[in-house]
């Protein structure tokens, strides 16, 4: 069968360019239905980009939701075996609000999903993957990576109430520093402790640019063996980036649900559009409120932003 | 070459107040009485573009990209859950969002309290978070009148002097927050564009520190 390339979109074409990326770095293709019991989604709405899921009752009588989300119904039915590594990539359509939006839109996604026990090594790849799909979609392309395990514990230091975390979790994620130390002249919270979040939250750049200054901080903060693993993961990504790594760069502000996400996030912006089109990090967290002793990392794209 | 950075600002006296902020932080010189009804203006020797807007749009302009960079009020914020950098807190345009009702106010807690606001998600979120069942009528123009002529029970606004209210026989009964002007950033700009916003985010620092 010969197939002209030209008649498809440019999010198609995005789609198939990103599952041949996978496909030759052994990602397995996954399809899977649109719809899944809303059972799955309301007791893990936090892990959702939105709340809002669209649903409808089948003829069965069971109440159903149009997929808010790809990663939950991936490992819902996947085999738990934290000996094995499951990697699946996928092309789907997920029913949410986006941040910027007011109403559902159709949203589609390609990414993938690596599963099972994900070694150091499978991390710095899969990263090492999504700044890949990153160059697919345009030259002009940064990842920006986290590390939720260092974000945790200063968070946790911090208070130890879990509204302020909560409350602390989101003012990280607009870089809010001045809010930060509003909080802290109040005594709500641990003043060192705030301190030496604010400092990590200045901090944006290369890892060249960041990491020393991170590792200052973390050492004061109690956290220097975190940081010391975070180190070993960037230089380890930044060795197979080459000449590319200047498009790694580090920023706290990429957060998650810390019940859920867990070491390094990840999001990546191209330029020329507003907001991030790939997103992704470690969620052992999940795995384990599902019940599952396996590990898993895993990213999408975003290819209907239209832009590219 | 360095690129132009565009900054969304709200028309009127916020607007000036920030052109004159960035004039004092040595970061642009405009004069804001050369300014008139222009929509647009540029500083070309500091590569900035300034895009006047209405002070409830400046958010969107940053959080949707058409501007790298903004000022805006904490209410609209909070009102439009604007996904965007909040970098600094500039310290002035102080004002805050209360709950008002007239004098001989009474709360009924066995019916939905009626809530006049232009703020409609933020009344929303506060009243939820005290567990308050209401009833938002959502206005767009003055929003005192609305209880005195019956439309509501109380009204959720921004009040900054008192002075309003108060001619219309109102009072505060609770501040739900503060509010002061924000220097805003998009969230993908701000790594494609990251020295120039960071360098503004310094200065500008370093000036509203002395407000």
């Amino acid at each position: 069968m010969e197939i002209n390339i030209d008649i498809l979109s440019k999010s198609e074409q995005l789609a198939l360019a990103l599952r041949t990326l996978y496909a030759k770095n052994g990602y397995s293709y996954y399809r899977m239905s649109r719809f899944e019991e809303l059972e799955l989604y309301t007791g893990n709405r936090d892990f959702l980009v939105s709340p809002d899921i669209l649903t409808f009752t089948d003829k069965n009588g069971r109440l159903m939701a149009l997929k808010p989300d790809v990663t939950l119904s991936i490992v819902k039915s996947r085999k738990d075996d934290p000996d094995a590594l499951d990697k699946l990539c996928y092309s789907e359509s997920v029913f949410r609000v986006p941040k910027e939006a007011d109403s559902f839109r159709e949203i589609s996604q390609t990414g993938v999903e690596c599963i099972g026990n994900v070694t150091d090594d499978d991390i710095a790849d899969v990263t090492l993957l999504a700044s890949r799909s990153l160059d697919i979609v345009s030259e002009d392309n940064v990842l920006v990576v986290s590390d939720l395990d260092i974000l945790n514990r200063l968070i946790t230091a911090t208070s130890d109430k879990s509204d302020v975390q909560k409350k602390l979790i989101q003012l990280a994620g607009q870089k809010n520093v001045d809010a930060i130390r509003k909080l802290a002249q109040t005594g709500e919270v641990d003043q060192k402790a705030s301190e030496a979040l604010e400092s990590v939250l200045l901090l944006s750049g290369t890892g060249d640019e960041v990491l020393n200054k991170l590792g200052v901080i973390c050492e004061e903060a109690g956290c220097g063996d975190l940081c010391e693993a975070f180190s070993k993961t960037i230089a380890k990504i930044s060795a197979k980036l080459g000449s590319g790594k200047s498009k790694l760069r580090i920023d706290f502000s990429v957060t998650g649900d810390l019940k859920y996400y867990n070491g390094i996030v990840f999001c990546g912006f191209v330029k020329g559009v507003h907001t991030g089109i790939l997103s992704g990090g470690r969620y052992d967290g999940l795995m384990a409120k599902l019940g599952k002793k396996s590990k898993a990392i895993g990213f999408a794209v975003r290819t209907d932003l239209g832009r590219f | 070459m360095e690129e132009y950075l565009s900054v969304a600002l709200p028309k009127g006296r916020l607007g000036e107040k920030v052109l004159a902020l960035f004039r004092e932080a040595g970061i642009a010189d405009i004069d804001i009485a050369n300014v008139g009804r222009k929509l647009c203006i540029e500083d070309e020797s500091a590569k900035l573009r300034f895009i006047l807007v209405k002070p409830y749009d400046s958010a969107v302009f940053v959080e949707r990209g058409a501007a790298e960079i903004g000022v805006c009020g904490y209410d609209v914020l909070v009102e439009q859950h604007s996904d965007v950098y909040e970098l600094l807190d500039l310290g002035f345009g102080k004002c805050a969002m209360c709950v008002a009702a007239p004098k001989d106010f009474v709360d009924e807690p066995g019916r939905p309290l009626r809530v006049a606001t232009k703020y409609a998600s933020a009344a929303e979120e506060f009243f939820t978070s005290k567990g308050r069942d209401i009833d938002i009528i959502k206005l767009n123009g003055s929003i005192e009148p609305a209880p005195i002529l019956g439309l509501s029970d109380v009204i959720f606004d921004i009040v900054e002097t008192g002075s309003t209210l108060k001619e219309n026989h109102l009072e505060v009964v609770e501040k739900a927050f503060d509010i002061s002007a924000r220097f805003i950033a998009n969230k993908s700009s701000f790594n494609f564009k990251n020295n120039q916003i960071m360098k503004i985010t310094a200065l500008l620092s370093d000036v509203a520190a002395k407000i």
